[in-house]
């Protein structure tokens, strides 16, 4: 017995390993390389236990968490759910402090463990109850959502216009931009859930392509395109950061990173911009804290609900791979889980700071603009590989979707309309009447 | 540049898309090629449904089950898409052809389709055929067919499942009617045993066996024309090699033969007479059961059975049985002491005061006296039963008779065939031939009469209540049947201290005087205990004396003045009115200050039953609360309508009021103090041969005869049974094992009644009483 624990410990310290290598490529999301476990277990069903390809993409996701905040600072974010460390993560960049952001993310994550820590007892009770709860009121909830992130957005404008038309121009460019990204992504997020653009073989990556094209694409094409040149960047032996910071970034984010991972179509991007509003956070330390705690939080919570007895709720994209071979079925398995969670996080910190260096050795001697060319053609191929040219046509179709809030200055958040707007409509019965608008049905 | 390239990319990339995604075709998958890689894939499937629908008010989803030759699939149409089917009236049904699109679902070990788009749903129907029952089997799954017969049973094993037998005359086969709530086109008509129904339904099986699974409410039609079940029959002509089969016959009643079961009846059509066997739960339901009598032609459908070599015909059903044309009855006038055995077999009239009356195992008997004469008056039990008011029937009721005359060892009696047949048509006081206890000696065994005393002490037994009456004069036991302690107005009142009267026969046993009172009418209260003290002298003679209503001379010379027109009821009451030692309570008023007092409940409704291992706990409640009545084994014993604490029962309790675990209960002492005033739905209990014992039987109730083969013991007790139809196992929990008659072992025979159960697969009967178990 003691056998199979170290078995399962040993899987998930495993899939972080690999997952901190696989997160310092930019643009990688670690989706795409469990679709390719899920294609590979598959077809050699039973070879791998199925608790343990469980666990090693339970360490895939915790690495994935902690450590994809190296390419969110160093090289471009490539996630919807990083967009908020960009900033001040570039920030920090500029300012030759991009490993303390990078530390600051991590303290955050180290934060969002204990919150899962401290949530692991109560989750078999209280989300069960929860989900009987929220159940029938998704539908406003998520309406409620899309509705907040679009009345949100602010004018813009310099106000420096000629005209007054120009001025409004000026002023609505971005926000349109916003609007104009939502419909669009929406529309996409329809043509996606009505049809089979992708082959009937690999429909459990249907939404690849479209994620590809709303993120990854349009910041590796902002890379190439950017002249923007990296400082040398100095490695601090310790960070500004009070306990008082910690507690409220790690709240905050967990907060986000929680109702994230608990509602359908709510990435961690969205939960962190209503937690962060929630909050009222200011200070950029409290911020990039509370966005480390959050994709913690979101990615590996998401992952956990999974294997709470009682709920096996399917959230995020790998428990919807995982489930089609495997379902957890006892509490023992879920008490395993938390365990090489926590193991897998604390490894993951660590690795966080010995990659963070080879990151800053890294963009110290390599062009980032090449960096970006590698990746594109990685994730063409990516996606041509598991979708095919179906695939490939709506990954170019979500890029020129994806460019909008890049180029016109709005949140790229409002790509997540391609799952908030028919989830939404469909929960309210409207979607079938809808896809017929569009001539899909 | 990029800016607007980025419009134009995003604009014209989704327009490009959406033309694509307007001309693609959705994908038809075969069910048994879906795999795991699949999941989300919006698909086509095309099919048979394979189960009927289940639609799940409180979250409003309709399930659906598709197959396609190469494995089956459930079909998920959540709020909007589940409501749209429904109020289009596209609900599919088991059998029917379908085509569906929807998103697919696979987990590790399951997979469904999410039904997105309704209106893509094509529901392809199929045309039944007409096929009569013999011809189901199981090859003709979910094929849809048409069948005409009789429903012979109805019943709902559980919430959501409906199942009627359904008979034609070339067998019987079980009709599923699907939940009431997922019934398209409006639910099930109203439906009665006996129907003609024609039930078009897809072919389904279980346990092997092909059943009809009807999904749709307009497909089961009661109609108006009888459908035959059973071939039409001469009498005569039937032999044991029609055994197991139904036949219809019809033909006079030449001989009424009643038993403790039930009555068989000799019919005959002029071919010769075969049994009509009507078992006793079916006879009282029959509305004309009082035309069952000689002379009466009678249409009968039942089972043919051979029982002892003999062939009955045994109904199932009121239904079964029809009084074609009543008996012309020949009934003579006598007056009793013309009666003699020349008369035997004639119906006669008669009048007389009844001064004797006593219960045995098969009915009543009293003595008839009308002054010339007297007579034994024999009532079974179904008559006795029957009455509309038996309770009337005392000592000194004046009666009007029609009965056959019969014979007993050598004594005569008048036997009424029905209860129409009795008529009270008033009440005289019969004379007490009361004596001080001390007066009472061995010379009296044999003769009734009347006692008065304090109840000096109780003791109960498997049988009944022996009480220590005691006047101060002397002591004698009372000893009181438990029939007739059940049929006591008051039980409750019968406690220690209590002054009594009594009318019984003085026996002995074990050396030992004893007074037997006969009915419940014998016994009366006059005086509580504690009210006793108070006032002693005024009840202890208490009783009907010269005051009464009645006539003296009817009173001294009862049977000399049968036309007097004496009042009903009893005359004068005792002087002094007891007043009640036990309280009576609302439930919501008991408290855990009443704990330790004895308390009566009204009438409380059983809400639950909950078995433990040494009685069974049933919540009762009465509108102002509810409480627990525990019924120890021992008492359960003793309650003879046990079979009807069911919940929806109207019982009313006394007991003493416990706290266990916080919790209050309410214990009775005593099976009779247990009363069901009204029983809830339960099955009919039904005596049946082992081999017509099948699954579906679950939850009816039984009793079978048979010898028993093998027993096994570990505190509970296993007996298998066999009637020669079959085997059987009767388990007899812990609880019910010390009450069980006492040598059961392999060649005894025994006749058990209880509840058919499956346990790991097996089917047995649990009899919930010691009591239910009997060596015949």
């Amino acid at each position: 017995v003691i056998g199979d624990y170290v078995a399962l410990v040993g899987a998930a310290l495993g899939g972080t390993v690999l997952a901190a290598f696989l997160s310092c490529v930019p643009a990688l999301h670690i989706y795409n390389v469990a679709g390719l476990l899920i294609v590979l277990a598959a077809r050699f069903e039973g070879v791998v236990p199925g608790e343990v390809l469980a666990l090693f993409m339970l360490g895939l996701v915790v690495g994935y968490a902690v450590l994809n905040t190296i390419p969110s600072i160093f090289f471009g974010a490539p996630d919807d759910s990083t967009i908020f460390v960009v900033m001040p993560g570039q920030k920090y960049l500029m300012q030759k402090r991009g490993f303390e952001a990078s530390v600051l993310t991590g303290v955050g994550a180290l934060g969002g463990l204990v919150v899962l820590l401290l949530l692991a007892p109560f989750a078999p009770r209280v989300f069960p109850i929860v989900r009987a709860v929220v159940g029938p009121h998704l539908h406003w909830i998520l309406g409620g959502v899309s509705l907040f992130m679009l009345m949100s957005e602010w004018p813009k404008g310099s106000d420096r216009g000629s005209t007054g038309l120009a001025k409004f121009l000026d002023a609505w460019r971005s926000l349109g931009a916003g609007l104009l990204t939502f419909v669009l992504s929406g529309i996409l997020g329809f043509v996606l859930f009505y049809s089979n653009l992708v082959p009937v073989e690999m429909a459990f990556q249907n939404l690849l392509p479209a994620f590809v094209g709303l993120f990854a694409i349009p910041w590796v094409l902002q890379n190439m395109l950017s002249r923007v040149r990296i400082p040398r960047q100095t490695v601090g032996r310790s960070v500004d950061l009070s306990p008082a910071m910690v507690a409220r970034g790690v709240g905050a984010g967990a907060l986000g990173g929680l109702f994230a991972a608990f509602f359908p179509a709510v990435t961690g991007g969205i939960g962190g911009f209503l937690a962060g509003h929630a909050t009222a956070q200011r200070d950029d330390r409290l911020f990039i804290v509370s966005q480390g705690a959050s994709k913690l939080v979101y990615y590996v919570g998401g992952f956990v609900l999974f294997f709470v007895p009682g709920l096996h709720l399917t959230r995020g994209g790998m428990a919807s791979m995982l489930s089609v071979l495997y379902t957890p079925h006892t509490p023992e398995i879920y008490w395993v889980a938390i365990g090489a969670t926590l193991l897998s996080g604390a490894l993951a910190f660590v690795l966080l700071l010995w990659l963070s260096r080879g990151a800053i050795w890294l963009v110290s001697r390599v062009e980032t603009r090449w960096i970006s060319a590698g990746t594109l053609a990685v994730l063409v191929g990516v996606v041509l590989g598991f979708t095919g040219w179906g695939g490939l046509l709506v990954a170019v179709a979500a890029t020129g979707i994806g460019l909008l809030p890049v180029l016109w200055g709005s949140r790229r958040m409002n790509c997540m309309g391609v799952l908030l707007v028919p989830l939404t409509l469909s929960l309210v019965g409207l979607g079938p009447v809808v896809a017929g608008w569009l001539g899909l049905v | 540049v990029f800016r607007y390239a980025s419009l134009v990319i995003g604009s014209l990339g989704l327009a490009i898309l959406l033309f694509v995604a307007r001309r693609s075709q959705v994908p038809t998958v075969e069910i048994g090629d879906l795999r795991g890689t699949m999941n989300w894939a919006y698909v086509r499937v095309e099919g048979l449904v394979t189960r009927q629908p289940t639609y799940d008010a409180e979250s409003q989803t309709l399930r659906l089950w598709v197959g396609d030759g190469t494995g089956e699939i459930m079909v998920m149409a959540y709020r909007p898409e589940a409501e749209w089917l429904l109020s289009e009236g596209l609900t599919p049904v088991m059998g029917d052809g379908i085509a569906l699109e929807g998103t697919l679902r696979v987990r590790e070990d399951f997979q469904y389709v999410i039904l997105d788009v309704p209106q893509q749903t094509e529901i392809q129907p199929v045309e039944p055929v007409e096929m009569a029952i013999s011809e189901l089997s199981v090859d003709l799954l979910y094929q849809k067919v048409t069948v005409r017969g009789a429903i012979r049973g109805d019943r709902t094993p559980y919430e959501g499942l409906r199942i009627l037998t359904v008979r034609d005359a070339t067998g019987e086969i079980e009709v599923a009617l699907a939940a009431e709530a997922a019934v398209p086109g409006g639910g099930w008509p109203d439906l009665e045993l006996g129907q003609p129904v024609q039930v078009v339904g897809a072919v389904d099986q279980y346990r092997g066996q092909p059943q009809v699974s009807v999904g749709r409410g307009r497909d089961l039609v009661v109609l108006d024309e009888p459908v035959a079940i059973a071939p039409a029959r001469r009498t005569g002509a039937l032999s044991v090699a029609d055994a197991g089969g139904m036949a219809l016959v019809e033909g006079l009643i030449v001989e009424v033969d009643p038993f403790s079961a039930g009555v068989k009846y000799a019919l005959d059509d002029g071919s010769g007479a075969v049994t009509l066997l009507l078992w006793q739960d079916l006879l009282q339901s029959l509305p004309d059961r009082e035309m069952l009598v000689q002379g009466a032609t009678v249409r009968a459908l039942g089972g043919v059975a051979e029982y002892g070599g003999e062939v009955e015909v045994v109904p199932e059903l009121p239904s079964d049985v029809a009084v074609v044309l009543a008996a012309e009855r020949i009934v003579a006038e006598r007056r009793l002491g013309e009666l003699t055995a020349a008369d035997v077999g004639q119906m006669v009239r008669v009048e007389g005061v009844l001064k004797s009356l006593r219960t045995f195992s098969a009915g009543v008997k009293g003595t008839l006296d009308d002054g010339s004469g007297t007579v034994t008056l024999l009532l079974w039990e179904d008559v006795y039963e029957g009455l509309s008011d038996a309770a009337s029937l005392v000592p000194g009721s004046m009666l009007h008779v029609e009965g056959e005359v019969s014979e007993y060892k050598g004594d005569l009696e008048v036997v009424p065939l029905v209860p129409a047949d009795v008529t009270v048509t008033g009440l005289v006081d019969l004379p007490r031939q009361e004596r001080a206890i001390g007066q009472v000696s061995s010379d009296d065994v044999g003769q009734t009469l009347w006692l008065a005393g304090r109840i000096a002490g109780v003791d109960t037994f498997s049988k009944g209540v022996r009480f220590l009456l005691d006047d101060d004069t002397g002591t004698i036991v009372l000893l009181v049947w438990q029939e007739v302690y059940d049929g006591l107005e008051d039980p409750a009142g019968w406690v220690e201290g209590a002054r009594v009267a009594v009318r019984g026969e003085i026996g002995e046993y074990g050396g030992e005087l004893e007074i037997v009172p006969q009915v419940p009418a014998d016994l009366e209260v006059t005086a509580v205990g504690e009210v006793a003290a108070v006032t002693p002298t005024a009840t202890a003679t208490a009783g009907p004396t010269a005051e009464a209503t009645g006539t003296a001379e009817s009173a001294a010379s009862p049977a000399s003045a049968p036309t007097a027109a004496p009042t009903q009821g009893p005359t004068s009451p005792p002087t002094a009115q007891p007043t009640p030692t036990v309280e009576t309570r609302a439930i919501g008023s008991i408290t855990r200050g009443d704990v330790g007092r004895t308390l009566t409940i009204a009438q409380a409704s059983i809400a639950e039953v909950d078995y433990f291992s040494r009685g069974v706990k049933y919540r009762v409640s009465d509108g102002s609360g509810s409480i627990l009545l525990l019924v120890w084994q021992n008492v359960m014993e003793e309650i003879a309508a046990r079979y009807d604490l069911v919940p929806g029962s109207q019982v009313r309790v006394c007991g003493e009021i416990e706290e266990y675990e916080g919790e209050l209960e309410i214990i009775p002492r005593q099976g009779a103090e247990v009363v069901v005033l009204a029983p809830g739905e339960r099955p009919a209990i039904e005596q049946r041969s082992i081999r017509d014992i099948t699954p579906s039987d679950e939850g009816r109730i039984f009793t079978v005869e048979g010898k028993v083969t093998r027993t096994e013991s570990r505190g509970w007790l296993r007996v298998w049974i066999q009637d020669g139809t079959g085997e059987i196992l009767i388990f007899v929990p812990t609880r019910t094992v010390e009450y069980l008659p006492a040598g059961i072992g392999p060649g005894l025979r025994l006749r058990v009644t209880g509840e058919v159960d499956i346990y790991q697969g097996v089917l047995e009967i649990i009899p919930l009483a010691g009591a239910d178990v009997e060596v015949p």
